[in-house]
């Protein structure tokens, strides 16, 4: 598709598709730059009229930064790590072992449970978020980590399980096949031959959980109560219910937040994008 | 070998192993029993949960359909269902064309393709809280960027309140979640364009096809199943959306940002009435399992499985 009509256009109407690119480029990251430069400014430019879209030399401040890392976000940012952390080793681990399973086994129910699996990706979540608040509570997970954890594997098992069968599917059987007539045990090929050809898998579903676990709102507002408990998403929404909202502050935060799970994607980019498309890249 | 003989030789061993092959139980099963018990730990049994809950009402004994009588006269019901509607159809129509415009434009010869791709994604992975707070920002009406621009290129002469007014809060978040989902859109169609096949393009660019023409009878069809997976995705990603439109403007003002799941959140965590946001978690369930079932009908009349 790409040589063919490459080959039929004219000069002009290359520069022009280039332009159109970076033009709808720089819309589409404009918001993301407005997040970096009103976090830079000082509260009186912030509020200037007209605004101002480069803060000006003399006007750049980081003193949204240090009030940001003076006050309690460092706590919830912490909060934030370790949750994000536990539900991306915990989902991966069970979900290699079930992507496994249901990629490479026959076993009775093997089409049954793998449908389930695919229909509660298109679950709608929030319904059972009364009876999970119950069950949380009933077993004292209310209120704590774990218990947000284990809330996030609503989100993260379906996801990560489907993706990694998708990566053990690529794996001819022959190879399976091969090392069992050589007389490996199921571990063994499962250890130093399957897994090692499914590593891209792991690394792009251990980056969704993290994607993920990171931006959660919904659960963590509801089953953590505690202010010391909070993780990040819950703390910035906790900053617009003043009375009047510290903008730079708020823009501060917002950056700091999404800054290591940018710097992230944009050097894994590719696993991402094998996760998303199936194992292909493109 | 010698260690597979050896454990044949032990009594019984045959006679185990048959029994295990007949009951279906082996490694595989094993592999996949925690994840699959706790998926249903965590969704089926609290769906059902949520079911009797929603047939129980304070100060009546037994099961009772009050919850729902209340839900479906009050006054509130009906704009929830619109804004819903309008929220997901809205959101996924526009989803889909700017992904679509988008994956088609970066499917062609461009230098620093790769990079360009990653910027492109960037909105998706930026957190629903922080694209809440950023959109509240650019919206607002006194300082807000957008207002300000606006008024720059002589499109509106007065600032207008983009969240604040009932009539615009709606679209402004729509507004918001194109903003964060295309990039997931852009991204599967990119994959799904990569299957297309060069050979029918050129065949029919040498025939003189028109680019629409191509459009409608080459590339679409070919891209089918993967666009209805995308549509099937995104329907459910803009009505399970909570995050951006409980940041933004907790379902105001006057309700007219209410959508389903803040309803079942407000319903139940500040009104602290369980009964009611089960019901409505209920409906909620029910709305979404009618449209797959019509949804699925459709792909297999069309011959498309998913």
């Amino acid at each position: 598709m790409t040589s063919a009509s490459a080959a039929y256009e004219s000069k002009a109407r290359r520069y022009l598709r280039y332009l159109l690119v970076y033009a709808l480029l720089a819309i589409v990251l404009f918001p993301i730059y407005w997040i970096l430069s009103s976090s830079l400014k000082t509260p009186s430019t912030i509020f200037s009229i007209p605004p101002s879209i480069f803060p000006e030399p003399g006007s750049i401040t980081l003193q949204h930064y240090r009030t940001a890392i003076d006050g309690p976000m460092m706590n919830y940012f912490l909060n934030s790590i370790i949750v994000t952390l536990i539900t991306m080793v915990m989902s991966v681990f069970l979900a290699i072992f079930a992507g496994y399973g249901w990629a490479k086994f026959e076993f009775r129910g093997s089409t049954l449970t793998s449908t389930f699996v695919i229909l509660s990706r298109i679950f709608p979540i929030v319904v059972i978020l009364v009876p999970l608040f119950q069950i949380l509570k009933s077993l004292g997970l209310i209120n704590t980590h774990p218990g947000l954890v284990l809330a996030y594997f609503v989100y993260t098992l379906p996801l990560t399980s489907w993706m990694l069968k998708g990566f053990f599917e690529n794996i001819p059987d022959n190879v399976i096949r091969a090392a069992r007539v050589d007389g490996f045990s199921e571990l063994r090929i499962f250890a130093e031959i399957v897994l090692p050809m499914v590593r891209p898998g792991i690394v792009a579903t251990a980056l969704f959980s993290i994607v993920i676990a990171w931006q959660e709102l919904l659960f963590a507002l509801t089953f953590i109560q505690d202010d010391a408990l909070y993780t990040m998403p819950v703390a910035l929404l906790g900053l617009t219910n003043q009375y009047t909202i510290k903008w730079g502050l708020m823009m501060a935060t917002s950056f700091l937040f999404m800054l290591p799970v940018a710097v992230l994607f944009l050097l894994t980019q590719n696993y991402f994008i094998k996760g998303i498309t199936g194992g292909s890249s493109l | 070998m010698s260690e597979i003989e050896s454990i044949q030789r032990i009594p019984g061993y045959e006679r185990v192993k048959d029994r295990l092959e007949g009951t279906g139980i082996n490694a595989g099963l094993l592999f996949i029993l925690p994840t699959f018990l706790l998926i249903v730990g965590l969704l089926l049994y609290p769906m059902v949960n949520t079911f009797l809950i929603s047939l129980h009402s304070a100060g009546m004994t037994g099961l009772t359909l009050q919850n729902y009588v209340t839900l479906f006269t009050a006054d509130w019901f009906l704009p929830l269902v619109r804004n819903s509607v309008v929220w997901v159809v809205l959101g996924v129509v526009l989803q889909i064309a700017f992904g679509f415009a988008l994956a088609l434009l970066l499917n062609t010869k461009i230098p620093g393709k790769k990079l360009l791709r990653g910027l492109f994604l960037l909105p998706w992975i930026t957190p629903a809280v922080v694209v809440a707070l950023v959109f509240k920002w650019m919206y607002n009406p006194q300082y807000g960027i957008i207002n300000h621009a606006l008024k720059e290129i002589g499109l509106i002469g007065q600032s207008i309140g983009w969240l604040s007014n009932p009539d615009l809060a709606l679209f402004s978040l729509v507004i918001a979640a194109l903003w964060k989902r295309f990039p997931f859109v852009m991204i599967m169609l990119l994959a799904g364009l990569q299957d297309v096949d060069d050979q029918l393009q050129n065949a029919a660019i040498i025939d003189g096809a028109p680019y629409l023409a191509r459009m409608r009878h080459v590339t679409l069809p070919q891209l089918m199943p993967v666009l209805k997976i995308v549509v099937l995705l995104s329907v459910i990603w803009c009505f399970n959306q909570f995050a951006i439109i409980y940041t933004a403007t907790g379902g105001g003002p006057v309700g007219s940002t209410m959508i389903f799941p803040v309803k079942v959140y407000e319903l139940g965590f500040q009104q602290l009435d369980f009964g009611l946001s089960t019901a409505l978690s209920v409906v909620m369930f029910a709305i979404m399992f009618i449209f797959m079932i019509i949804y699925m009908r459709m792909l297999s009349r069309q011959g498309v499985d998913l």
